[in-house]
């Protein structure tokens, strides 16, 4: 790890800058072409004690307009079970009271794949300051999934955990081989209702887990590593990418019985923030074909959302339309 | 002498049609990497005058070439350029005069349906080859065209299905 941070100092600093802006994990200001399609296919994969964890995705992304981006996502994942765990909020009764109190987390639990639904994602450009061989843009971007998991964590996730909205900023600046991406952003999760199982026998009780609010923060960098000079389209282009991926996150809330907000003891349903680090590289065939691999580790405080380290593929190819325009 | 008068015009429309625009070179902004020039390039190729388009990768600028059969587009081949996500830097077209003598920038020169309106001019005979700078904020980068603001002077008349530009003689 220190070796990698290394290597990516050295390049960033000492070697005469052009750049890459095509980040493995988050997205930045510029847009796909005006009426191009991209495919990307890609995949995260964790252990969890003994249950391998993965998700794989399939997304669709069109130049709507040189300004406007939109992209749909479709996920299947092992994250969750149909419903939620049995343990994740129970009561007791004594005499005529009746207390709540969630559980502990069970870790690898074995849960097929299941489809997760589809997400949303537009991104506006509203300021383009372009030179040569440099630029900066500024972009607004939305999200909306329609989502139907099991999630029992209070951190949200439009792409494969959560339903609701999205929404944020991102500022990019390319110079020569350097780029380097902030993005920040708010999401505002919906709920979701499944059942856990009554400790008294009288079957499944509707359970509401409403998911934290929260607010997201990405710095990402990116240097073009190889070719030294850009002559052709063939030239294999070699990328390396650094990003920091954060997220701040309310406590959830979940309501049984019509009685509301739980008092809730697991971390896994408390607010919570974190920050990881995703060192990535890439490759660019034939100025289309981009294969992504990057790793995910903790820097400050975990996610509950998934385990360490988290394994990143993707694929990614654009499809240029070839009707000729009068 | 009304013969040898007939003939003289019909020999300097037939003149006229003959002017060409023989390429154009344009310079992107924005571009730092192969794919990204590459969207450009099939932006530009999109267009159904264009035969060959020829990027320089390293300077980000492109050779286009054009088909006998139709009207250039200059505004087409700069919005290709917006389209593919980025900004021209420069535009500027080798034009082949075969029509008049260009002495006064009061002239409109007009190709197919392009009418070219001077903002400055060097005096070039029939059958010479020029090179005209594009003006304007679509054309240049935003530096670049202040400097030109004050030359515009516009004397030509857009009409029905022709597009004006300003340009520069270089």
């Amino acid at each position: 790890m220190r070796i990698f941070f290394l290597i990516l100092s050295c390049f960033f600093f000492y070697y005469p800058s052009s750049s890459q802006e095509l980040f493995p994990l988050t997205e930045p200001a510029s847009n796909i072409p005006k009426g191009v399609i991209g495919v990307r296919l890609f995949n995260q994969t964790y252990q969890e004690g003994p249950a391998i964890r993965g998700m794989d995705a399939l997304r669709v992304m069109y130049g709507l307009l040189p300004r406007l981006t939109l992209m749909a996502t479709a996920t299947t994942s092992n994250h969750h079970g149909a419903d939620f765990p049995a343990n994740l909020a129970t009561h007791t009764h004594s005499g005529t009271q009746t207390t709540y109190s969630t559980g502990s987390y069970v870790v690898g639990i074995h849960y097929p794949y299941q489809f997760n639904g589809v997400s949303f994602y537009a991104k506006f450009r509203f300021i383009s300051r372009d030179g040569q061989n440099t630029h900066f843009r500024m972009t607004a971007y939305g999200a909306y999934s329609l989502l139907n998991v099991a999630h029992d964590e209070a951190e949200p996730n439009l792409l494969d955990d959560t339903k609701g909205f999205g929404g944020g900023l991102i500022v990019t600046y390319l110079k020569n081989r350097f780029a380097v991406s902030l993005t920040g952003g708010a999401i505002i999760p919906g709920s979701h209702t499944g059942t856990v199982p009554d400790p008294y026998g009288t079957g499944a009780i509707q359970t509401v887990v409403q998911y934290g609010r929260a607010a997201e923060y990405d710095l990402s960098f990116g240097y073009l590593l190889f070719p030294k000079k850009i002559e052709n389209y063939n030239q294999t282009n070699f990328n390396i990418y650094m990003e920091f991926m954060g997220k701040s996150y309310d406590q959830a809330k979940i309501t049984q019985f019509g009685f509301k907000d739980i008092p809730i003891s697991t971390p896994l349903l408390q607010k919570g923030n974190y920050i990881d680090v995703c060192p990535g590289i890439q490759v660019i065939v034939k100025s289309n074909l981009r294969f992504d691999f990057s790793v995910k580790f903790p820097m400050v405080n975990k996610s509950y959302a998934h385990f360490y380290p988290v394994y990143a593929l993707g694929i990614q190819r654009y499809f240029y339309p070839q009707r000729k325009t009068k | 002498m009304k013969k040898t008068l007939v003939t003289f015009l019909l020999l300097i429309t037939a003149l006229s049609s003959f002017a060409k625009v023989l390429s154009v070179k344009i310079g992107v902004n924005g571009l730092t990497c192969p794919m990204c020039t590459r969207s450009v390039e099939l932006e530009i190729r999109k267009l159904s005058f264009v035969k060959d388009v020829e990027m320089n990768l390293e300077h980000t600028e492109g050779l286009i070439t054009f088909k006998d059969d139709g009207p250039v587009n200059f505004h087409k081949i700069a919005k290709a350029v917006v389209d593919a996500g980025f900004t021209v830097r420069y535009l500027s077209a080798e034009i082949k005069l075969d029509a008049e003598e260009l002495v006064s920038a009061d002239v409109c020169y007009t190709i197919d349906k392009s009418v070219f309106n001077f903002a400055e001019l060097k005096k070039a005979a029939v059958g010479a080859t020029v090179n005209l700078l594009f003006i304007g904020k679509a054309y240049q980068e935003k530096q670049e065209f202040q400097k030109w603001k004050a030359k515009i002077r516009p004397v030509c008349k857009s009409e029905s299905g022709k597009d004006v530009y300003t340009v520069a003689m270089l």
